[in-house]
């Protein structure tokens, strides 16, 4: 039980990773982000604040 | 048939949709509470919903009801979720913003200053927006002057001179004219019973039992018909237990009563006119200022009460003079000097003046207590300035610090500055030592006004190499670079005195958003700010002139270049 969940917090973080880096290349091609991505960047703040 | 056709959808008639983002902690909420309230007795009309966060919203349910139209609760931990997964929390949060988006907003207000804050300001559907957001390139923005100001100041001194309600009001627009508070006295003059919140959040932020337990003895000691309640959270227990459960209160337990794991509501509507309130910085002292229960706060650590002080008038604030006090979270300190210097013969006295007369008289305190525990506190009262903001003033007439004489200096400053609110102090009361030091400080004055002025230089530099026909580049990189050198220099004199940090500070957050979608909208901005920075150093040093500190020798700040 206890690995699955390791396995579910992997698969969150490398998905919520794979976003945010697909993020961090639209801005060094001066894109500008879509709702999704603000979403997105929102849901990585109010995890980082909760550590 | 010539009657006049009123038209109801006028835009001064029209009902604004207001959203007041404040997803920090309940002291914030309740102190954005009494923003709202003082916005909705000038403006009735406008709609305002609260958006907030589920832990902190839930507890003050009741009080935000009262006081908002709308709320929006967000539960951020339910809707983040490994259950949920990746998708599923992302489908969560854009369903948070849909709900929330289904009204039209003419202006969102982001009140408080995280991260998450301002990404999802920046996705609320609003004409207008104040406060931080982040742009479509990432960029954190902060427009407004009064969110810059908030940013750059506070939590980072003890020289912000505002309360952070009369701040939230700024923020919002708030009119002071109708709103002041009045000059009645709220609760009933004398009182039988009293509130008592020893506990923190932080332990810098609160006394050892044993200075609450002599508190207590005293007090029941001299006043035979009081009763003093002791309110607290469920975990509070083993505090409470320590505080009371005591050899010298053992004759005295009948008249202590625990009121612990009480919701707030319960709390708040327990409590009359014939409470007195006491206790450290926290939300308590803040719901209660709702009911002008009378407060006395003891302000420890990390607090500083000029920000933080319930928003209710005649109210006391002890705090001690400690060098380093206040500090920050991080800060460390096994010592806890600041705890020391506030003996508790004074809290003692305090209430029980207040007790019997509602107010704390100079001359019995001078007379009832030693000079010796008194040398290291200030006992302040809050009281309102003719503009609407609320100010400490100090109970014995002690003399102004350094600190307060520039505190009341930047109140003027911000208040004109950002607002055109003239705002008029009396003299400062200081002593001979105080008026040496604050003469010296019209040299760094000087300094300021002058690199501020070879900042404005340099900009309008700019500005004219690109107006001309062939621009040369390396001239404005030469001026770029003269402009960050100014800046490296301002940051070497708030290192040598930090009296004058609030100004750069704020030049800092304003030279980072300045307005502007090009070279020459951004110089321009810059120009402005360094043109803010420069007043507010004239006027600082017409001040120290006015107050015959300025020595007529040293060379006075030129009026321009």
């Amino acid at each position: 039980m206890a690995q699955s969940q390791e396995a579910y917090k992997e698969e969150f973080k490398k998905e919520l990773f794979d976003k945010l880096t697909a993020i961090n290349n639209k801005l060094n091609r001066n894109e500008t982000l879509t709702e999704e991505d603000n979403a997105i960047l929102l849901m990585s703040s109010v995890l980082e604040e909760q550590g | 048939m010539n009657a006049k056709v009123i038209d109801d959808h006028s835009p001064e008639t029209a009902n604004k949709e207001i959203a007041i983002l404040q997803i920090t902690r309940i002291g914030d909420i309740l102190q954005t509470c009494h923003a709202v309230r003082l916005l909705k007795i000038n403006h009735p009309e406008y709609n305002v919903t609260l958006i907030a966060r589920k832990q902190f919203a839930e507890p003050v349910k009741f009080l935000i009801d009262q006081i908002f139209d709308d709320v929006k609760i967000i539960d951020f931990k339910r809707s983040i979720n490994l259950a949920d997964g990746f998708s599923g929390s992302l489908k969560n949060i854009k369903n948070i913003l849909k709900d929330i988006n289904t009204k039209k907003f003419s202006a969102s207000i982001n009140l408080s200053f995280s991260k998450s804050s301002s990404y999802l300001h920046s996705m609320i559907n609003s004409d207008h927006k104040i406060g931080p957001y982040y742009n479509e390139a990432n960029h954190k923005v902060i427009h407004d002057k009064w969110s810059q100001y908030l940013f750059s100041s506070v939590m980072r001194g003890d020289l912000n001179p505002f309360n952070l309600v009369d701040l939230f009001s700024n923020i919002i627009g708030v009119k002071k004219d109708n709103t002041h508070l009045t000059n009645s006295n709220f609760s009933k003059e004398k009182k039988e019973n009293i509130l008592l919140h020893p506990f923190a959040s932080l332990e810098k932020k609160y006394w050892k039992s044993n200075k609450w337990s002599e508190v207590i003895l005293r007090v029941l000691e001299a006043n035979k018909d009081i009763t003093i309640h002791i309110a607290g959270s469920s975990s509070d227990k083993d505090g409470y237990e320590k505080i009371v459960n005591v050899p010298i209160l053992e004759k005295y337990r009948s008249r202590i009563k625990p009121l612990l794991g009480k919701s707030l509501s319960e709390l708040y509507a327990q409590v009359d006119d014939t409470y007195l309130f006491v206790g450290h910085d926290s939300m308590i002292g803040n719901l209660l200022s709702f009911k002008n229960i009378k407060t006395i706060t003891i302000s420890l650590g990390t607090v500083r009460p000029m920000e933080t002080a319930p928003y209710s008038i005649n109210n006391y604030i002890l705090s001690p003079k400690t060098k380093c006090y206040p500090c920050f979270p991080d800060t460390p300190c096994e010592f806890y000097k600041c705890h020391g210097d506030i003996p508790y013969q004074v809290l003692q006295e305090v209430i029980s003046q207040l007790l019997i007369s509602n107010k704390v008289e100079k001359e019995q305190f001078l007379k009832r207590v030693s000079p010796f525990h008194m040398n290291s506190v200030n006992i302040s009262k809050t009281t309102v300035n003719k503009v609407g903001h609320l100010t400490l003033s100090n109970v014995l007439d002690e003399y102004q610090t350094e600190r307060d004489v520039f505190r009341d200096f930047y109140r003027t400053i911000w208040s004109y500055a950002f607002s055109e609110v003239d705002v008029i102090s009396p003299l400062p009361n200081i002593s001979e030592a105080t008026a040496s030091s604050l003469g010296k400080q019209a040299q760094t004055v000087v300094h300021l006004f002058e690199l501020a002025e070879f900042g404005k230089k340099y900009s309008r530099y700019i500005l004219e190499e690109i107006s001309k026909k062939a621009p040369e580049i390396n001239k404005i990189k030469d001026y770029s670079k003269k402009i960050d050198e100014v800046d490296r220099l301002l940051d070497v004199l708030v290192e040598a005195n930090e009296l004058i940090a609030p100004i750069v500070d704020y030049g800092v957050v304003a030279k980072s958003n300045l307005s502007g979608n090009n070279l020459v909208s951004l110089t321009e901005s810059s120009f402005y700010v360094y043109q803010e920075m420069s007043n507010a150093a004239s006027i600082i040093h017409e001040f120290l002139t006015k107050l015959n500190l300025t020595n007529t020798n040293q060379q006075t700040p030129r009026k321009s270049l």
